[in-house]
């Protein structure tokens, strides 16, 4: 391994970690109103957004468990907006969600901090991506909740007039978990 | 299941995270790491275990709940004491990690309706896996372990004696 691609791995751990905090402070002094405010009929509000980073960062942590104890598990796509419908994202507290994304990443981190050179070839296949090695689940969930804190803080924004709100009906999809 | 069965049982489950919590009371440095036999686990390993087995079931359910008849694939948990190393890692993280995901999938259970009750899917080693079977297992499984805990804290006791 190179000593470039071991400072990597540790700049996107070490993001990873980060995130729950970048997450809480895109929360900070939220109310009722904003939490629930919608750009358009049927866009997602902040609250459809921590339930989304629940569900995604659950299954992100079983994912690579899966990918580190299994021969090329094939991990099955995950639909957010199946998820966001069927699951009553809209009708949910989300202090729960929150100490579940916490926790996820808490316990994660502790494995990502303990890999073995070996681990890092480890792979499985995604149902609708193909081929998902570790450092595949790495890049984007170093990311993911980063990216979730600044759609929050876009639809704050937005919400209070200060920017235009979001074209697309579906502001997540430029975040789009699978 | 009736109704009422059902709701028994899913009371049972949300009482699962306070009788582990509860097993746990006053337990000793020591006494959290021992095994009481070769191959069994400590304290410590059981949360863990609660930890990964607790996630892994809630995101089950929400499977059963979404996709049509999912393949649910089964884990080797001893694989995962072994391999994620249960008897090193510090246990507050897996003791919230078993608490949320308890009541986010409790949240679930509060809001199925009579036809989500209805669905199943397929698991990988045992077959056919319902959400009834899901909550059958579940509504136990915080129980057992929290006596589980209670039975090595017993024979810790009884060995120092």
């Amino acid at each position: 391994m190179s000593t470039d691609s071991t400072a990597e791995r540790a700049e996107l751990i070490a993001r990873y970690r980060a995130g729950y905090g970048v997450l809480l402070a895109a929360l900070e002094g939220l109310t009722p109103d904003e939490l629930d405010w919608q750009a358009s009929p049927g866009a997602w509000s902040v609250r459809d957004v921590v339930h989304h980073l629940e569900d995604a960062e659950m299954t992100g942590a079983v994912r690579l468990r899966r990918l580190l104890t299994e021969d090329a598990p094939l991990l099955p796509a995950f639909d957010e907006d199946v998820y966001r419908r069927r699951l009553a994202y809209a009708s949910r507290p989300i202090e729960p969600a929150l100490d579940a994304i916490r926790a996820a990443h808490w316990t994660t981190a502790e494995l990502l901090d303990r890999l073995a050179a070996d681990d890092w070839t480890r792979t499985g296949t995604h149902s609708e991506e193909g081929p998902y090695p570790i450092l595949r689940w790495l890049t984007f969930h170093a990311t993911h909740t980063h990216e979730h804190a600044a759609q929050i803080h876009q639809l704050r924004l937005a919400r209070a007039g200060a920017a235009p709100p979001p074209t697309e009906p579906s502001s997540t999809r430029a975040f789009a978990t699978r | 299941m009736t109704p009422t069965e059902r709701q028994a049982l899913i009371a049972k489950y949300k009482a699962g995270y306070d009788d582990v919590v509860r097993s746990l009371g006053g337990i000793g440095p020591d006494e959290r790491d021992w095994r009481p036999a070769p191959g069994e686990w400590s304290a410590r390993e059981v949360v863990h275990h609660l930890a990964d087995s607790e996630t892994i079931s809630g995101l089950r359910l929400r499977r059963l709940l979404i996709e049509d008849n999912p393949l649910i694939s089964g884990y080797d948990e001893a694989e995962y004491a072994r391999h994620f190393r249960y008897q090193e890692r510090p246990w507050e993280p897996a003791l919230r990690a078993f608490e949320a995901a308890r009541t986010t999938t409790a949240q679930l259970l509060d809001s199925m309706t009579e036809a989500d009750w209805r669905r199943t899917g397929t698991h990988s080693e045992s077959g056919p896996y319902s959400t009834e079977a899901w909550l059958r297992i579940y509504a136990d499984h915080g129980h057992v372990h929290a006596n589980q805990i209670r039975n090595n804290r017993a024979a810790w006791a009884a060995r120092r004696r």
